[in-house]
């Protein structure tokens, strides 16, 4: 491989796509067998590693304005094929794609700088560095895949590292708590995701984006009839409703701010949570072909970004409130995409993940510069917010309050309607297959003596 | 049909039992793993040359060599072609980290030698072509359950598998030729062992009964999977075509079946043994689609099923010898402080299971899925969401185990030891490699896809050779 070929803005892609993840084996292969380098190598090797994302992204969007390119395709072939059945071992970027891969970059990037004083001499230390690797690697695979089957794979890698780092905090049960109720959410609405890949698969006979859709993004069209294009549409929506803590599944949110500040900001200011987002947009030809899927997408987003903040307004700590800021704008951004407005859908995505990354990054801080700006400001400073709120009669007012409380009731609804009677449907076919079916409780045989 | 350059595979029947007969002798027991392990090694090393002549030959059936049909009845007692050669790998590897990593509180002569046996019968079963061993092998293989020393084992495994390998010998002794009974009775025998509804409770309560490691060890050989890739499907296809979606119909809802019923168990080990037999449910499904990429997915899921089983029961044996059986379901364990090793190895091995990408659970979970959606339908959509369910068990359990206050009765928990580690690290190393190249795996596993779903055998007579379909076009 000649120089040239090497910095090809496909190859450039490719590096700046595996990096993070080579990182990751390294780091974790090395630790499991006993070797845990120091805080300061593990902190350096991360700066090298996002800086060479960087650079590499750099110089593939130089070689692109060279070219007049709007898109690059690297690799060929396919990773996985069986029959029919064919995964392609391929990355693109285009105009929707190339953003966002910038911003993970960046923004992990920028958490990793902040993360070594934050956690400096915690125990978790090396784990936060590998598992960020890890997800900045499912992130870009997401961001960057050429199919749709690809994309599954960098989202399960996203679920994973995110419920990880909701129980970074391993000693304390809450957080362990809440990382396995988040993994729940997310695996029931990934089959979604994998059931909809499988019939855009089943009716195109690919789901590789270049051979789904025709055109470029965001003038892209799909031979789907209207009936296939709603089902595929609602399974995406599905998945997307998931990741970015739509309603009525948004009750994970807050549970998520478990886990260390910089993997709230990265996970759900910045980078995760906009993976929804980014699967309509991708799959937005889908939901042009079916009115009933998009007007699904707009009312959700609405209902989301109204019940959020409603929420929001009553959130007693800051990380909480944030979070469901986040849905709130999560939810006017599946509306943009819904009604069709993708560049500002795109454009809105990215100057959220920027601003609440910082916010995110700041809010342990929050109280002291809560203090700086009365100080600055020379005394007291009045308290804003409530506008909107006095135009309300006080009995909705009041109703409001408590709705807004309970997070609108939807997490104590999934639990009492869903959750709770199939728990309870299996404690009964448990107990009726111990009465039919006898084999010994086991209570001596599980001890350790064997 | 060609032969192998030397009685490979009489030798892998034979070197295990050669060995466990020699710890039966006086053998000091601080030799007895290092004994059992060099048996082992031994066998692996066997196995893997007759894999290599089986890839030389593009996949044929080959049989043994001249001293393997010295003593045989009709033919050669052992051959060996696609479907059966990365077994015979698979799993001496597995039975070597399942010793290798045993706590030493269960290193005594009988758990070696009982290993052993196991080892043996279940090449034996892999490489039979000939009714009569194939039948001993299945029934040989279920020994430790047989000479269990606990009550509880015998009543809850002895039952079904004990009468699952009576239906089978069943099937080679009374009924004389081919016939709907036959197909009957070889399904019934898969179906008790594997643990379809309503057999589920019992292979269930063997994996979460006491003799976790050896039980795990018998399961893990999935004779039962082997009888329905080798004889049920292909007799099926022939005698009952319209059989075998009532069959994955049957598969899918076990493993849901299973999946629900993980809500309700609340002991860890009980836990375990629900999802690792759900999954061994989903498997079959994925035979019994009878499309390719269903039955690739069930070939690689197999290799997964069988280390993540091993390195899950291995890691949660070695906790349990460790607090003394003093292990929670109800409540965090918090065993992660201080067994940061076997928690990242759990985690890793239960995810993989689970379908975590960068694994080959990943590439399997996806053929799975897609073969049983191409094949049932909208009916198929069960299996993701069996899977799903299935992961949040895993996740759950990873949890119960390693997170959450560390337990004041367990202080001085030891990580893993090296021979733990590198054992059980070698086996997810497995898993990693083939799940970055998964069409190494899926190319080793071509020509055992296309003798699954090639033409139909004939049917097994008493001490007839075990015809099968030599390599498909």
């Amino acid at each position: 491989m000649n120089l040239e070929s090497f910095l090809s803005p496909e190859s450039l892609l490719v590096a700046a796509v595996l990096a993070p993840g080579v990182v990751f084996l390294l780091l974790a292969f090395s630790w499991i067998l006993g070797y845990l380098p120091a805080e300061r190598l593990v902190a350096r090797v991360a700066n090298t590693t996002f800086s060479f994302c960087l650079l590499a992204l750099a110089g593939m969007m130089f070689g692109m304005w060279q070219t007049g390119a709007t898109s690059v395709s690297a690799g060929s072939g396919n990773w996985l094929e069986v029959h029919e059945f064919r995964i392609p071992l391929a990355l693109f970027v285009d105009r929707l794609s190339l953003p966002l891969v910038v911003l993970t970059v960046v923004l992990v990037g920028t958490v990793a700088v902040f993360s070594r004083r934050y956690l400096h001499r915690d125990p978790g230390f090396h784990r936060f560095f590998i598992l960020l690797h890890l997800f900045a690697f499912g992130a870009l695979l997401v961001f960057s895949s050429a199919s749709f089957d690809l994309l599954v794979g960098g989202w399960e890698l996203i679920c994973v590292t995110s419920v990880l780092l909701i129980a970074f905090f391993q000693h304390r049960a809450a957080p362990a708590r809440n990382s396995v109720r988040v993994f729940a959410t997310y695996r029931a609405c990934d089959v979604g995701l994998i059931v909809g890949a499988f019939l855009l698969h089943h009716a195109t006979g690919s789901t590789r984006y270049s051979e789904v859709f025709e055109g470029t993004w965001p003038n892209q069209t799909v031979a789907l009839e209207s009936g296939l294009a709603t089902a595929i549409g609602c399974l995406l929506l599905l998945a997307a409703m998931g990741k970015s803590a739509q309603l009525p599944f948004s009750g994970w949110m807050p549970r998520a701010m478990e886990g260390p500040t910089p993997s709230s900001a990265i996970f759900y200011g910045a980078i995760s949570v906009h993976a929804g987002a980014y699967l309509l947009l991708r799959a937005q030809p889908i939901f042009e072909a079916s009115p009933i899927a998009s007007g699904l997408v707009v009312f959700i987003g609405i209902a989301t970004a109204l019940h959020a903040t409603l929420v929001a307004r009553v959130c007693t700590d800051a990380k909480t409130a944030l979070a469901y800021s986040s849905v709130s704008q999560l939810g006017i951004i599946l509306a943009e995409i819904g009604l069709g407005l993708s560049w500002l859908a795109v454009i809105h995505i990215a100057g959220h993940a920027v601003v609440r990354t910082l916010q995110f990054l700041k809010a342990p801080s929050a109280l002291h510069e809560y203090h700086g700006m009365h100080a600055a400001a020379g005394g007291h400073v009045q308290a804003t917010g409530l506008h909107y709120e006095l135009l309300l009669p006080p009995g909705l007012r009041t109703w409001l309050y408590r709705f807004s409380l309970d997070r609108g009731h939807f997490d104590t609804l999934i639990e009492r309607l869903f959750a709770q009677p199939l728990e309870r449907f299996a404690v009964r076919m448990k107990a009726v297959e111990q009465h039919l079916l006898p084999v010994g409780t086991h209570a001596k045989g599980s001890g350790p003596r064997e | 049909m060609s032969s192998l350059s030397a009685p490979l595979l009489t030798l892998s029947v034979i070197i295990p039992a050669v060995f466990a007969a020699g710890l039966a002798s006086r053998v000091p027991v601080h030799h007895a793993r290092t004994l059992t392990l060099a048996g082992l090694s031994a066998t692996l090393v066997v196995c893997l040359l007759a894999l290599v002549q089986v890839l030389a030959s593009g996949g044929a059936r080959l049989a043994d060599g001249s001293f393997g049909t010295m003593f045989s009845l009709n033919g050669a007692w052992f051959a060996v072609d696609s479907l059966s050669a990365v077994l015979l790998v698979l799993f001496p590897v597995l039975a070597l980290v399942t010793v290798a990593a045993a706590p030493q509180r269960d290193g005594d002569r009988r758990f070696y030698a009982l290993s052993l046996i196991v080892v043996s019968a279940t090449l034996a079963t892999y490489a039979a072509h000939n009714v009569i061993v194939f039948v001993v092998g299945w029934t040989a293989s279920v020994l430790p359950f047989v000479v269990g020393r606990t009550r509880e084992r015998w009543y809850a495994v002895s039952r079904y598998t004990v009468l699952a390998s009576s239906l089978a010998l069943a099937v080679a002794f009374v009924l004389p030729s081919t016939s709907l009974w036959t197909l009957a009775a070889f399904i019934a025998a898969a179906i008790l062992r594997t643990g379809l509804f309503p057999a589920h409770r019992g292979i269930v309560a063997s994996l979460g009964g006491g003799g976790l490691l050896l039980s795990a060890l018998v399961l893990n050989g999935y004779q039962n999977l082997y009888l329905l890739a080798r004889f049920v499907l292909p007799l099926a296809a022939r005698e009952a075509p319209s059989l075998l979606p009532w069959l994955g119909g049957l598969a899918l809802l076990s493993c849901l079946w299973l999946a629900v019923l993980g809500l309700a168990e609340k002991r860890p080990e009980g836990l375990l043994a629900t999802v690792i037999v759900s999954q061994a449910c989903a498997l079959f499904a994925g035979f019994t689609t009878r499309t390719a990429e269903g039955v690739t997915g069930a070939l690689l899921q197999w290799i997964v099923l069988g280390v993540c089983s091993t390195v899950l029961i291995a890691v949660f044996r070695c906790l349990q010898v460790r607090t003394d059986g003093d292990i929670r379901g109800d409540s965090f364990n918090g065993f992660a402080s201080a067994t940061p090793r076997f928690a990242a190895m759990f985690g890793v091995a239960a995810l993989a299971l689970a379908g975590l990408p960068g694994t080959l659970g990943f590439s399997g979970e996806d053929l799975l899925m897609h073969g049983a959606l191409v094949a049932h339908g909208w009916f198929g959509v069960v299996l993701p969401v069996a899977i799903a369910l299935n992961a949040w068990h895993v996740y759950r359990l990873f949890s119960i185990l390693f997170m959450g206050e560390a337990r004041m009765s367990s202080p001085d928990l030891r990580d893993a030891l090296p021979r733990e580690r590198i054992s059980l690290f070698a086996a997810l190393a497995l898993l990693v490699w083939l799940g970055f190249v998964p069409s190494q795996a899926v190319q080793w596993r071509a020509p055992a896809v296309r003798i699954i779903l090639g033409s139909p055998p004939v049917a097994p007579l008493l001490a007839a050779p075990l015809v099968v379909p030599s390599h498909a076009p």
